[in-house]
């Protein structure tokens, strides 16, 4: 069926009023951001973040190019397995919350760092940093590459050449706000993004209603009438993964998935932004509402996309939807000729462009963290390197994984990378999840055990994201030509959360206990309870 | 306390200490009464979750019914369930606090100096420069 695709260009006007935002951040982000060569301020802005504050942060990291572009294509097009999966994300805030303050309490300032409450020597610290990069760089790439070729969209070309060249700005502009910003650059970015990102939401959306004459019932069956044909009604499960078994196998292990994501490298540091645990608690707390908010928005959004552009537009412009948010902000207030139009779309367009800035350069700020945190200062130089010289080493990890991840992203450009989100949060549920989960609770858990966790987890998810219809033997793959698939379900966290877990826990019960030879602690743990005061290690730097 | 938007000379240098500590004798009792509050609130959420995902596997068409204008069963028990999630977390938050609270040994009252410290550095310390070296042309004249 030909669809006709509509015209995606942009007067020159909105072209600028887009640079000054970005130029704006960028100013916001230098000014505000961490001159010093202390590591603490550097990965947690001297933890002066209020619960509010870092409530905001925390919910500004679930506001990316997944959620902005993705989520809300997802909504328009597949209706009610979207808006489970946003139901999922809200959840996993719940998840962080039951853990933020011992996970607070037990670390410094990364995922090496509590994993160091149970072992100690390079081998936990290497692994922390392996679980880190491999968490964070997929997601970096899908949300480099989806960011590039909606920037590209918007500018009105969609030729490789352009969306390449877009990605490589991204990339480039992400690595100089994780560069010149630090934590507390990109937590102001963050701090500015979220009622930024709810306000734009609430005008965009009372636009819509408007549209509507104020009916939710009227959005909601003209979205049932354009979200395209499918033999599933829109509010109905089924449209994503179909009613197979492996389909509903899928679904559940997507939701699942998502639902204990909420442990990124990234978030973990962000987490140890707050002054103490309490105050991580109440931070978790004050994100779940926040990202409640937001979610609600990108899912009445991809209602009024389905609305108001339609399904079959959408998958014309872009199979995902990606494009679906820019090709509803050109359609309000009278379309993009009018002026009232086009200042709704230039300032969905900038703020979509800052919040997805924001978010790649605090992922692009955890991995390098991970490499020069724990690889470089505490793997390789047993803790020996001075702050400053550890501060220098995170901005130079920031610029080589930038660069990789902005290489990835233009090679992945051609291909259909959308399950790499879905595969990084699936490696993070796989990996760091379980590992934190017995790092934290149980103290019996030792090195062997941890190992057993990260490298088993990782084994588990590459193994089966490899042979799953993602990489090969559907249309829809990496690979189409080749069939080598044997897994059946698109996202592996389904088998390998589970498997992780029981990896950890049997190489701890046949383990031989931590290398040092010291007796576990029994009980409660002090440290995890109160932290600072009983653990005063845990606020100091790293060398 | 330092804030994040304060300028740079006047940022806090070191991370805050909690405001409280329990004495370590009980921390097996404080461990007693905050461990169920983290259970009850994984229970709570947890349980709804697998209802919802075990709903959408076996009966699809059930979620689909419209119960309220054009809203279907489905988008209202997930509404339902960040509801609850929402409202289980402000109670987890409050509770937990409590309990802490309930065995915290009240903090030593901070000195002028620690509270004030931030702003004393940056306004005195020109000052007590130049005291120091008015109280040094003192000396030399005696």
């Amino acid at each position: 069926m030909n669809v006709p695709v509509p015209n995606t260009g942009v007067p020159s006007g909105v072209l600028i009023s887009f640079l000054i935002v970005v130029g704006l951040s960028i100013l916001l982000c230098v000014l505000f951001g961490s001159d010093s060569d202390q590591v603490a301020d550097f990965y947690t802005a001297n933890r002066t973040l209020t619960p509010l504050q870092n409530g905001l942060a925390l919910a500004g990291d679930y506001v990316s190019a997944t959620t902005m572009l993705g989520m809300t294509g997802l909504v328009a097009l597949a209706g009610y397995d979207g808006f489970a999966l946003s139901v999922s994300i809200v959840l996993s805030m719940g998840v962080l919350m039951l853990l933020a303050q011992a996970m607070r309490n037990a670390g410094r300032y990364t995922f090496g760092d509590i994993l160091e409450l149970r072992a100690a020597g390079p081998a936990p610290r290497i692994a922390a940093a392996v679980a880190t990069l491999a968490a964070s760089l997929p997601f970096l790439v899908v949300q480099l590459s989806g960011a590039g070729s909606t920037t590209a969209l918007f500018l009105g070309h969609t030729d490789a050449g352009t969306q390449k060249l877009c990605t490589a700005l991204i990339g480039v502009l992400m690595v100089c706000f994780a560069v010149l910003g630090g934590m507390r650059g990109i937590g102001i970015l963050q701090i500015v993004k979220v009622p930024l990102v709810l306000g734009v939401m609430l005008v965009v959306l009372l636009s819509v209603f408007s549209h509507f004459h104020w009916s939710l019932n009227a959005l909601l069956r003209a979205a049932g009438d354009g979200s395209g044909p499918s033999p599933y009604p829109y509010l109905r499960p089924g449209r994503e993964f179909g009613n197979s078994l492996n389909g509903r196998l899928d679904f559940v292990g997507v939701q699942v998935t998502v639902a204990l994501s909420a442990f990124m490298p990234h978030m973990i540091m962000r987490v140890s932004c707050a002054p103490n645990g309490i105050a991580a608690r109440r931070s978790a707390r004050r994100a779940i509402s926040m990202v409640g908010a937001l979610m609600l928005g990108v899912v009445l959004l991809g209602m009024a996309e389905a609305a108001m552009v339609g399904g079959l537009t959408i998958a014309a412009v872009n199979p995902n939807g990606q494009s679906a948010l820019l090709l509803l902000s050109r359609t309000l207030n009278g379309g993009i000729g009018t002026t009232a139009g086009n200042a709704l779309f230039t300032v969905v367009a900038s703020t979509v462009f800052v919040a997805v800035l924001a978010a790649v350069a605090d992922v692009t700020l955890a991995a390098a963290a991970g490499l020069a945190h724990d690889l470089a200062a505490h793997a390789f130089k047993r803790g020996t390197m001075s702050e400053a010289r550890e501060v220098r080493a995170t901005q130079w990890s920031a610029v080589a994984v930038g660069l990789l991840g902005i290489g990835l992203a233009v090679t992945a450009l051609g291909y259909n990378v959308n399950f790499l989100t879905v595969f990084a949060l699936a490696m993070a549920a796989s990996t760091i999840f379980p590992a934190l989960v017995y790092s934290l609770f149980w103290p019996r858990y030792n090195r062997a055990g941890l190992l057993w966790t990260v490298y088993g987890g990782l084994a588990c998810t590459v193994g089966l994201q490899l042979f799953s219809p993602t990489i090969s033997g559907s249309a829809s793959s990496l690979f189409p030509q080749v069939d080598f698939h044997f897994f059946p379900l698109q996202t592996p966290g389904l088998i390998s959360v589970p498997v992780a877990f029981l990896l950890g826990w049997a190489a701890s019960v046949r383990g031989k206990g931590t290398p040092t030879g010291v007796e576990p602690p029994r009980g409660p743990d002090a440290a995890l309870l109160l932290g600072a005061q009983q653990n005063p290690g845990a606020d100091r730097g790293s060398a | 306390m330092s804030s994040l938007f304060h300028p740079r000379r006047l940022r806090a240098a070191s991370p805050f200490e909690p405001s409280s500590s329990i004495p370590t004798s009980q921390l097996g009792d404080w461990h007693r009464t905050t461990a169920p509050l983290s259970r009850t609130f994984a229970v709570t959420n947890s349980v709804p979750f697998a209802a919802m995902l075990l709903l959408a596997c076996t009966a699809g068409g059930l979620l689909g019914i419209d119960v309220l204008g054009q809203l279907s069963l489905g988008i209202l028990l997930g509404l339902a369930q960040v509801v609850l999630l929402l409202v289980t977390a402000g109670r987890f938050d409050h509770r937990s606090t409590r309990a802490q609270d309930a065995k915290c040994v009240p903090p030593e009252p901070r000195s002028l100096d620690q509270l004030y410290g931030i702003w004393d550095s940056y306004l005195y310390d020109r000052e007590s420069s130049h005291t120091q070296q008015r109280s040094d042309i003192r000396t030399e004249r005696r």
